[in-house]
């Protein structure tokens, strides 16, 4: 059972609110669901298009095609309408799309205005009698649509039943309810950075608008009063990086959020977070470059830059999370392993990613331990010397904050000494460079080893991917496997480190391997074959922005075949 | 001085700006960018980083520029046109050009206020000859109402959200206007959406100066500062009556005052109409959070009074 509802208008039509009610009611519902949302960067007019797909399994991946197309506007029908499935519904605004046989128009604008006063409740009217042809409870609806408009949800329950009562009954039957209230939780990957944040202890978080790193900023602005994280908008990204970095030498776990644009002009406080060995946790959203590009659009670009920006040889945490659900676990673990191993940590998200909804297990705190990393007052009085960049075994010096007993904590950004102090002496200088490289090696125990599935690779064409196109290539794997068992999906979360010499082994066996990335480049794949020698034998690629859906790959795979 | 006519006849001459833009219904942007281009007589080159202006005058298949324009990252838009200047001038010196032409640098105060500003002041110092124009709308409209250090307190925005303890934006906002100044430029000064011909006039006199020129323009915003969509005069004149944006220039380090409101119209009657600062009149610390805004205005516009009365232009 799989049904596809797009919902699409200009921006300023309130598409979002839509997309966001039927995806609430729906999970209300006991159902699975994932909504997409497809914007134009632009404050009014121009595409907005909310995808939903429900089904009794958990999904992770948008379609190409709908089942149900709810159109505003004679644009959307022109850019969608053709997007359809046999045997598809239409909802549409009286005039957006010819009429037709599954095509019910409603003078939706006309009813809000004239009904209502409130012509911007004209979705809301569609929004009612694509509800009754789904099949759904209208009090999961009316429940979803006073969530959602809080204060003014009076008139659009109104609109909501002008559109009901238009429709006729329901087209599909829904399948019964998958879990129970409390048992799943409904977020995006957004929410779920900023709550995965929350519970690692979070406690500063400095940052610059940019799309798609502003939903975490705003996520933490809503929550730092309550949450005790201090929030503050920097006034460019390079400020952003400095003040989190002077937080967390104070002993604040720190954070910043941002975009390629913004993560470039942070560069430079990346390469000072691995000099002076200061933890901070960087959310990289990644969408389109170079430059501005595709503001609201998704890609997965950025995974060679954040691998090697930074002037200089340092260790950094590299991962990338898959669903929401990862995203809270790996925001998590960038924490808690900055910390232990005094280094930065990125987690390279994307705009499919932050923006989409899905629905989780619910979350569980208790599975990323979080510890103190930094020597207690009662440690540092028995301390006869300190040292902040002691020499150990593992390369991680003790910690100490400033202020917090009689040793001095001195931190360079220039070579230093183990005390702190700037030095040119040769030794030291080698020393110091083995001890933060040593790092590395110890953080690689760590992280995880791709996912691989089916459990056994042997003779089979390895379908390779990282981050957010998890969803799409499962899919695509499970479908091409039906065909023929000769699949499997091999899905990297942790990018750096990683051990290479275990990847290659577990790659080696596989018949071929093909990396499926949102670039151009194949970055993963140059990766590999840097790392392991192993040379992907194709590239699915997809740079418009867009992300991949299932059928995107099933489609190129069998054109290969 | 530039009057409607004139402006109206330079547009039928050739349009600089043109119409088919998708900036929203009531935005004081294009109003601001017409009038300044149409007071300026030579050819010019425009210079916009990231914000509305930019996404909602360029987007395929048309533009709305009819002059030579540049889009550029947000936090460079004074360091491009330094180098656009400068490229001209050398020009120039070699004798491969020889007409005048105008710079122009229109940016929102995202990109002049905060992320821009190290860019503008590195330019003023460096004295190219330029004339930047901020469209402030005092928040981070084009990303959805983000708060700046343009955006004065109380203010709502979605990263200085209202809260049962926080009541907007903390902060007052950064005086750009005066900062400008302190650098010594030719001509800088302020003005409003509601008095274009002042605009227009500040713009031409502006333009006799060789060096930076710097106007910072209150161009009211709907979306951000949850106005209906016919107010933005109405708003933007508000503003100027109760004396927090006050009118005045400041030509060669000597201050003069455009318009001075015969009545002191208090602070309130401007923010009551505007969506952005409702939780003030909700919430029981709202009496007081006003009281200092109006001490505040009060405060601003006695310092502006003492510095033209000191370093007046004197007729």
């Amino acid at each position: 059972m799989e049904l596809v509802v797009r919902l699409a208008g200009a921006a300023g039509q309130g598409v979002q609110s839509l997309g966001e009610v039927l995806v609430r009611s729906l999970f209300r519902s006991g159902l699975f669901v994932h909504g997409e949302l497809s914007y134009h960067s632009r404050i009014r007019g121009g595409e907005n298009a909310f995808t939903v797909r429900l089904a009794d399994r958990p999904l992770f991946a948008t379609r190409r095609e709908a089942d149900l197309l709810v159109v505003l506007t004679p644009e959307m029908w022109r850019a969608y309408g053709a997007r359809l499935r046999p045997g598809a519904w239409v909802v549409a605004e009286e005039g957006a799309a010819p009429e037709g046989p599954r095509v019910l128009r409603l003078p939706a604008l006309q009813l809000a205005r004239e009904k209502l006063g409130l012509p911007l409740a004209q979705g809301v009217v569609l929004l009612g009698a694509a509800a009754r042809l789904l099949g759904l409870n209208p009090s999961a609806v009316e429940r979803a649509l006073q969530e959602v408009f809080g204060a003014k949800a009076g008139p659009n329950l109104q609109a909501f039943a002008l559109g009901w009562e238009r429709a006729p009954g329901p087209a599909w039957e829904l399948p019964p309810p998958r879990f129970g209230p409390g048992e799943r939780m409904l977020l995006t990957g957004g929410q779920a950075v900023g709550a995965g944040a929350l519970a690692a202890g979070c406690r500063f978080l400095a940052a610059y608008p940019m799309t798609p790193g502003t939903p975490v900023l705003e996520f933490l602005a809503q929550r730092g009063e309550r949450y005790g994280v201090v929030v503050e908008q920097a006034e460019d990204e390079i400020a952003a990086i400095n003040m989190a970095l002077g937080a967390a030498y104070a002993g604040a776990r720190a954070m910043v959020t941002t975009s390629g644009g913004g993560f470039a002009l942070m560069v430079e406080g990346l390469s000072l977070a691995g000099m002076i060995e200061t933890p901070v946790v960087i959310h990289l959203g990644q969408r389109p470059g170079p430059a501005t590009g595709l503001p609201t659009r998704t890609s997965q670009e950025n995974l060679l830059f954040a691998l090697y920006a930074g002037h200089g040889e340092f260790p950094r945490y590299l991962t990338a999370p898959a669903t929401p659900e990862s995203a809270f676990y790996l925001t998590m673990q960038a924490f808690e392993l900055a910390e232990a191993y005094q280094v930065p940590a990125i987690l390279l998200t994307d705009q499919f990613l932050v923006d989409s909804y899905a629905v989780v297990p619910a979350l569980d705190p208790g599975r990323v331990p979080l510890r103190e990393h930094t020597l207690s007052p009662q440690e540092l009085e028995r301390l006869e010397r300190y040292e902040r960049f002691a020499p150990t075994p593992t390369g991680v010096s003790p910690r100490a904050l400033p202020g917090a007993s009689r040793h001095l904590v001195l931190v360079d950004s220039d070579e230093h000494d183990f005390y702190g102090r700037i030095t040119e002496d040769l030794e030291i200088r080698k020393a110091m460079v083995e001890k933060r490289l040593r790092k590395e090696g110890y953080l690689a125990q760590e992280t995880a080893l791709p996912e691989v599935f089916p459990a056994e690779l042997r003779g089979r064409v390895a379908l390779l991917g990282w981050g957010s196109t998890y969803g799409a290539l499962r899919e695509a794997v499970e479908a091409l496997n039906r065909e023929e068992d000769r699949y499997a999906h091999v899905h990297f979360q942790d990018l750096w480190p990683v051990r290479w010499a275990e990847v290659e082994e577990l790659l080696r066996e596989a018949r071929a391997v093909v990396t499926v990335e949102g670039n151009a480049w194949g970055q993963l794949g140059k990766l590999l074959r840097q790392e392991t020698g192993i040379r992907p034998a194709r590239h699915l690629a997809r740079y418009d922005g867009r992300p991949f859906t299932p059928e995107d790959i099933v489609e190129a795979m069998r054109h290969a075949a | 001085m530039p009057s409607i006519r004139v402006l109206a006849e330079r547009e039928e001459k050739g349009v600089r700006f043109t119409s088919g833009h998708t900036l929203c219904a009531g935005c004081a942007e294009p109003m601001v960018v017409r009038t300044v281009l149409n007071a300026i007589e030579d050819p010019v080159v425009v210079a916009t980083p990231t914000g509305c202006l930019e996404v909602a005058t360029s987007r395929f298949p048309g533009t709305a520029w009819n002059v030579p324009w540049i889009h550029v990252a947000f936090e460079n838009a004074a360091a491009v046109i330094s180098g656009v200047e400068a490229a001209y001038k050398a020009l120039k010196k070699k004798g491969l050009i020889d007409k005048r032409v105008r710079f122009v640098v229109f940016a929102g105060d995202g990109g002049t206020y905060d992320i821009g500003f190290q860019a503008l002041s590195g330019a003023l110092e460096r004295g190219h000859d330029f004339l930047y124009v901020c469209l402030n709308n005092e928040a981070y409209m084009n990303t959805g109402v983000q708060r700046s250090s343009a955006t004065p307190k109380c203010a709502a925005a979605t990263t200085a959200p209202v809260g049962e303890v926080i009541p907007g934006k903390p902060q007052e906002r950064k005086d750009l206007t005066e900062i400008v100044a302190a650098h010594g430029i030719p001509y800088v000064a302020q003005a409003a959406v509601s008095h274009l011909i002042d605009l227009a006039n500040k713009v031409e006199r502006a333009m006799k100066y060789e060096g930076p020129k710097f106007i910072n323009v209150l161009t009211t915003c709907p979306l951000g500062w949850r106005t209906p969509r016919d107010s933005a005069i109405q708003q933007s004149k508000l503003a100027v009556e109760t004396r927090y944006w006050p009118l005045y220039e400041v030509i060669e380090g000597r201050y003069k005052i455009n318009y001075k409101p015969k009545e002191r119209v208090p602070i309130e009657e401007w923010l009551k109409t505007q969506g952005r600062f409702r939780h003030l009149f909700r919430d029981p610390r709202g009496k007081e959070l006003i009281a200092q805004i109006q001490a505040e205005v009060d405060r601003r516009w006695e310092l502006l009074l003492k510095k033209e009365q000191c370093f007046g232009v004197g007729d």
